[in-house]
């Protein structure tokens, strides 16, 4: 561990992972405090720019926009009970009415302190379980890491609750996207229409960036949101909070490992994780009646849950390479631009990336702290930007970003197309995670049951005839006979909750 | 947890558009898609100066497999799916909308060759905010600091390339400047 500790310690010296380390943490406060926005976008736009880096300096910056979005998205949470990103939706519940009683600096001060010990608690434990995770990992044979890859997938399917049958159909599309253009075994063309330029496949920037960048320009620029200018009057005092949430050990600890155990879960993530461990915290509560109407606890439980997420989510992806979901989707490609394998040769081979990502991911969460000490009052003002506005400014990014990945006109179109779709797939309320899912491990799945199938002769008892992958697929069939099985009783109630 | 309201609504309850119609057109392209297996996948053992590795290599096996899945799981959604009632006025005028802003998205990748990438930025920057609704010297200072904002991050910041446009070729301008603009 100290080893670790002080190898990270030397990859800080680069200054790039500092540019990155506080502009991504600066950029997601940002873009977390704008309701309607989201790390999402962010990432998606910054995706064609960590290309360039460094592998420890790009993720670093995705990471930052990633954790800080929560951080950044509790300020309007509290301050005009509008959440700036969906997982700071049960903080309005708390931290609202604590404001409008005249205590937003304590409200936001318990947020910031819930939010440091949940992501901090969830980087050491991404330290202690992700290298036995992947030197099990090295015992997997294809097959087993194949059906990883596809439970996975199942599992971000089974977590969207009301929507199964569209998930799977969205998977589906996504999976089939991820095999157009060459395939490695003839070197045969798939689906190309004998175009020259689908030959390397759906960029899969343009479609991150249409589906999150584009979708949601579309969106904002025809909103009416009206933005409420009635914003509680900030005092000094943003640090009682790291006192007082000691005083709740067993919530705080508790959000933690429900934000640490949902975020290692493929496509559970912060929704499950806040809802909860606000219910645990509201049910062992001596004064349950006082949620939802300023409970110290009620901030502490959702905000540390879901800040417990981010570093907890690169567990499956570092130790398995496995992501769980849509952001540590997008970090994946950074991996695979830059040759990094992620899974157990990630931990023998790049030690030094390992370690330094480690050591930022907890000096990013002092720099967040930092940043929202000195600057919460004028960040506070950014959700009073008017979402077409907004609108104006993605478009804009999202186009220059589409078209100068790789100057090719195609490209910006496959990003239109995709931000159609975007557009369609949020006014539908159909979650769009499992098309990006199935495009990046599409191509991973399909070459581990290449290599697992073909190495067993074609004989397809090779699924079940080690106890890995046997109990992999029993849990698969069990999860989709499960989704089939809840769609099936949504349609009796008189219409499936299929998101359509 | 006996004390609790159980709470099985989604955290963000929105109403619906068109969805049902959205899962049936996938099904539909994917039933296309399906059909044309034959002609857009090559069978392995057609491939020439190649062994054939056997049938778990078969290049379209993969794409019809994911196409089944798709077709199955969307038209099941279709059907399973409430009725819903859509306003197609208001379809046809969101959608329309957004026709509109992709034409200029399209448009200005053509304009960057042409007029550069700052005054592209400029002229697209301000459709989008006339179309956005924003007027007058509003709609002026956006396209205006957008124009800026997107020159210093990409082309200062970032120093992103653009190929040389036409009318730069037309104008003496200094070497640096037409690497900003």
């Amino acid at each position: 561990m100290f080893e670790t500790v002080l190898l990270g310690l030397q990859q800080l010296v680069d200054p790039m992972v500092w540019v990155a380390l506080v502009g991504g943490s600066v950029l997601g406060i940002i873009l977390g405090a704008i309701p309607g926005i989201g790390p999402g976008v962010g990432i998606a736009l910054l995706l064609p720019v960590t290309y360039t880096m460094e592998p420890l300096a790009g993720i670093t910056l995705l990471m930052g926009l990633y954790a800080a979005g929560w951080y950044g998205g509790a300020i309007p949470a509290i301050t005009i009970n509008t959440p700036g990103t969906g997982v700071n939706v049960l903080t309005t519940y708390d931290g609202y009415p604590m404001a409008k009683g005249g205590e937003p600096q304590r409200a936001l001060s318990l947020a910031y302190a819930s939010s440091f010990v949940g992501g901090v608690f969830a980087v050491f434990v991404l330290m202690i379980a992700a290298w036995p995770i992947a030197s099990l990992s090295r015992h997997l044979t294809s097959i087993d890491l194949g059906m990883a890859a596809l439970l996975a997938m199942v599992l971000v399917v089974v977590a969207h609750r009301g929507s199964e049958l569209a998930s799977f159909a969205l998977l589906g599309a996504g999976l089939f996207i991820s095999t157009i253009g060459l395939e490695t075994a003839y070197g045969s063309a798939r689906y190309t229409f004998d175009t020259t330029w689908m030959l390397a496949g759906v960029p899969l920037i343009a479609v991150i960036l249409g589906l999150f960048a584009l979708g949601q320009a579309f969106t904002l620029i025809f909103s009416d949101r009206v933005v409420d200018s009635e914003e509680p009057e900030m005092k000094r005092g943003l640090l009682g909070g790291f006192a007082e949430v000691f005083k709740y050990p067993k919530t705080l600890f508790r959000s933690a490992g429900f934000g640490v155990g949902m975020g290692v879960l493929p496509g559970v993530g912060e929704f499950l994780a806040q809802f909860f461990a606000y219910t645990t915290a509201r049910a062992s509560s001596k004064t349950p009646e006082k949620f939802g109407k300023g409970a110290p606890e009620g901030i502490i439980a959702s905000e540390t849950a879901n800040n417990a997420v981010p570093p907890s989510a690169l567990v499956p992806l570092l130790s398995l390479g496995i992501p769980g979901e849509s952001f540590t989707a997008m970090m994946l490609t950074v991996f695979i631009i830059h040759g990094v394998d992620p899974g157990p040769t990630l931990f023998q081979e790049n030690k030094e990336f390992v370690s330094g990502l480690y050591m930022t991911l907890l000096v990013m969460n002092v720099v967040i702290v930092a940043l929202l000490l000195a600057g919460t009052r004028w960040i506070a003002k950014l959700s009073s930007i008017p979402d077409r506005l907004l609108g104006v400014v993605i478009l804009c990014l999202a186009l220059i970003g589409s078209y100068s990945t790789n100057y090719r006109l195609t490209d910006t179109l496959i990003a239109i197309a995709f931000g159609v779709l975007g557009f369609a797939l949020r006014r539908a309320n159909i979650p769009m995670v499992p098309i990006i899912l199935g495009l990046v491990l599409g191509p991973i799945m399909e070459r581990y049951f290449r290599q697992g199938i073909g190495a067993a002769g074609g004989d397809l008892t090779v699924f079940v005839s080690r106890p890995i992958s046997l109990v992999f697929a029993i849990l698969i069939v069990t999860l989709i006979a499960l989704a089939i099985r809840n769609a099936v009783r949504g349609g009796g109630k008189g219409g499936a909750d299929v998101s359509g | 947890m006996s004390g609790d309201e159980p709470n099985e609504e989604a955290p963000f309850k929105e109403e619906r558009h068109g969805g049902r119609y959205l899962l049936g057109g996938m099904a539909a392209a994917a039933v296309i898609l399906l059909s044309l297996i034959g002609s857009q996948t090559v069978r392995g053992s057609e491939v020439s100066g190649r062994l054939e590795a056997g049938w778990w290599a078969e290049p379209g096996l993969s794409p019809a497999v994911f196409l089944v899945i798709t077709v199955i799981t969307s038209a099941a959604a279709f059907f399973a799916a409430k009725r819903e009632v859509v306003n197609w006025d208001k379809a046809a005028r969101d959608y329309g909308r957004v026709a509109v802003l992709s034409g200029c998205m399209i448009g200005t990748v053509f304009l960057l060759g042409i007029l550069g990438f700052a005054l592209s930025i400029l002229v697209f920057a301000g459709v989008v905010a006339f179309i956005a609704g924003y007027r007058g010297a509003r709609l002026a200072m956006i396209a205006v600091l957008s124009a800026i904002s997107m020159v210093l991050i990409f082309r200062v910041g970032f120093e992103v390339w653009f190929p040389r446009p036409e009318l730069f070729k037309l104008i003496d301008m200094p070497f640096w400047l037409q690497g900003v603009l």
